[in-house]
């Protein structure tokens, strides 16, 4: 079938009452988990992730992208008007944002947020279009050298690039990996560092895992700041059209083209996301600016740059997910564990088996995008009146979502456990200065890199040779040794400065 | 770099090197089963090493960087303490709240316990003055609201206990 057929199966799934209404639902909540301080778009993606279970898949997949594409644009609301980045999608946006808001244009810097935020994600959503499908075919042909080194690749290039040292960094990396050790081993199943208790035999879950090291880790973050929120001097946001003229919007066409090239192309980088693009393209915006020095000043250049970026990441954080299932970041970590638990495993065969859930995953991420911009735009002053819930009641809420999230995977109290467990671990890390994404991506890539050079090794015999001399897998390899010395040395270089 | 960070370092390297050398000890009881030059032992055994490696990096790094720009940052004021003490102790409180919801999540039950501990957790985590009635009507209303929504609506078990 081509393409346009595929649309058409992929919308007429969508547009039905029940994946609407999830839509709908998601972004809602997504916008309010963005736009409130300490709640990210990766907590309400792991806390409706089990509501899904019971859901058929095109239906679940719906809520989760909708809570995705929510969360990351719910975060300018917060930014632009208190100065508090909702999500680190939209640290950036502060920059100029709250300087707009002084300076009286509240309104026009929420107008364009949500206006490129829109543009932003579209553009992704074309690079998805177009890249996933042929990306996939050529995965098809992967064997599993490529598998192994592509694993091998993603997990240097996160450990290197999350923030702080790189040592930190791959040492998270390793721990996930080890985490991911604990249960059946691939090919001959012996049981790991069980420790005779039974409930570990088939390993540490996901979703735990996720939502300990993200949600429980980010609450007793909360529990230990001081900083409350204080609403009094929120300024005049009222939106009069997008707040911006035609020709402001012909000015910023080059930096919006920019920002969204910059915002797809890391969110294709395996593990790093808005988090990261959002700052990134800010500073590209500056330097290839004419006037740098009105940065930080409140000029629409800053809001246009972050806030296109960071929602062109979700289209290009889902290609390497849907083409090969590998995560491209947090969020699509956990939307990986959405499509496992229906028994979907993402990547290339994905496309053959079970289109019509690809494209139903096209169909949502356009509409949501559309709903995004509607609640966003009409829905503004319920999203304000929302941050005044105080954060004492709204934590301990979310924990016992937690609880019941992991306890219904199962119906054991176990896995509640390791939801506490990995929230120990990630609230340990944060501390020390250890980078939490990392951790994830070694959980989800460490068995694919295992079962792959184990299955790579059984076919030639026990010969690692041809993981180097195989053209795509050894440019990987190569990539992710140069992409670990590169790091070491600009930190050096930065130390002795 | 400031000394502190340096010595944490320092600790955390040794601590890594410790739990890289249990890794690896763990690791023996692991059977080689299938006819293959790796076992199910070879993943493990090179994560800990490459784990070993790089703690003694980080050590080295912690012991071998100059110390720089540490004696001013570290002066802090008797408030600032103060605040840090009650911001470890909501830390830690929150810990322990935790586990006993999850000790007696099963055999009290669902609704009781997070009742409870909705209450107790507003309680800790509250900065001014703490209204107890008010939380006391949120704990056991979100309680019974969860409960029903799960069960009824997206039919989830979750444990029923002594009021189920």
């Amino acid at each position: 079938m081509g393409m346009l057929e595929m649309f058409y199966v992929g919308f007429s799934q969508i547009l039905a009452v029940k994946p609407l209404i999830l839509i709908f639902l998601g972004v809602g909540v997504g916008i309010v988990f963005g736009a409130i301080p300490g709640l990210t778009a990766t907590m309400a993606v792991a806390l409706f992730l089990p509501l899904t279970f019971g859901m058929h898949p095109v239906d679940g997949m719906a809520l989760l992208i909708g809570l995705y594409i929510g969360g990351v644009s719910g975060g300018l609301i917060s930014a632009i008007l208190i100065k508090i980045p909702g999500t680190p999608s939209s640290i950036a946006t502060t920059f100029d944002g709250y300087p707009m808001a002084e300076k009286g244009e509240a309104g026009k810097a929420l107008g364009a947020g949500i206006f490129y935020s829109f543009l932003g994600g579209w553009f992704s959503f074309l690079v998805l279009f177009f890249i996933a499908p042929p990306l996939a075919d050529v995965a098809l042909r992967f064997g599993p050298p490529e598998y192994f080194s592509i694993a091998i690749f993603s997990l240097t290039l996160i450990a290197s690039l999350s923030t702080g040292s790189t040592i930190k960094g791959l040492m998270s990396g390793i721990v996930g990996v080890l985490l991911s050790c604990v249960g059946t081993a691939p090919i001959d199943a012996f049981p790991r560092f069980t420790f005779g208790f039974y409930q570990l035999d088939g390993g540490f879950n996901l979703l735990p895992a996720l939502v300990g090291l993200f949600a429980i880790t980010e609450i007793l973050k909360t529990a230990e700041s001081d900083i409350e929120i204080k609403l009094d001097h929120i300024a005049n946001y009222r939106i009069k059209g997008f707040g911006f003229s035609g020709k402001e919007f012909v000015q910023q066409l080059g930096n919006f083209i920019r920002s969204a090239l910059i915002g797809t192309g890391i969110g294709i980088l395996p593990g790093i996301g808005g988090g990261t693009s959002n700052i990134l393209s800010y500073i590209a915006a500056k330097k290839m600016s004419k006037h740098p020095e009105k940065f930080g000043t409140g000029i629409l250049d800053g809001v246009v740059a972050s806030e296109t970026a960071n929602n062109a990441s979700i289209g290009g954080a889902l290609v390497p997910l849907l083409a090969m299932g590998i995560p491209g970041d947090t969020v699509t970590a956990m939307l990986l564990g959405g499509l496992m638990i229906h028994g979907l495993s993402p990547g290339p065969l994905l496309f053959t088996t079970s289109g019509n859930i690809v494209y139903g995953i096209f169909a949502a991420l356009i509409v949501a995008n559309f709903v995004m911009v509607l609640m966003e735009y009409f829905g503004i002053r319920f999203f304000v009146r929302l941050l005044k819930i105080p954060k004492h009641i709204m934590l301990p809420i979310i924990i016992v979502f937690c609880v019941v999230g992991a306890y219904g995977l199962n119906n054991r109290v176990f896995d509640a456990w390791s939801v506490m467990f990995f929230g120990v671990i990630g609230y340990a890390f944060e501390k020390w200065g250890f980078p939490l994404a990392p951790v994830i991506l070694g959980f989800i890539l460490g068995p694919l890199a295992e079962t792959n050079l184990r299955r790579g090794l059984m076919m030639t015999q026990g010969n690692f040779l041809p993981f180097l001399t195989k053209p795509v897998s050894g440019a990987f390899l190569v990539i992710a040794l140069a992409s670990v010395v590169y790091s070491v040395i600009k930190e050096r270089k930065q130390a002795k400065r | 770099m400031t000394a502190e960070s340096r010595k944490r370092d320092l600790y955390l390297g040794i601590g890594f090197l410790l739990f890289s050398i249990g890794v690896w000890i763990a690791s023996f009881s692991i059977k080689h089963l299938v006819v293959a030059r790796i076992g199910s032992a070879f993943v493990p055994q090179l994560a800990a090493t490459l784990l070993a490696i790089l703690s003694i990096v980080l050590i080295l790094q912690s012991i071998l960087q100059a110390p720089g720009g540490s004696s001013k940052a570290e002066k802090t004021t008797e408030q600032e303490t103060e605040a840090a003490s009650k911001r470890k102790k909501r830390v830690r409180l929150t810990f322990l709240l935790i586990l006993f919801y999850l000790i007696f999540l099963e055999p009290i039950g669902f609704l009781l316990t997070t009742a409870l501990y909705l209450f107790f957790q507003f309680w800790v985590l509250a900065r001014r003055k703490p209204n107890l009635p008010l939380y006391g009507i949120i704990a056991v209303s979100t309680s019974v609201i969860i409960y029903y929504l799960f069960v009824k609506v997206f039919v989830l078990f979750l444990p029923a206990g002594l009021l189920g």
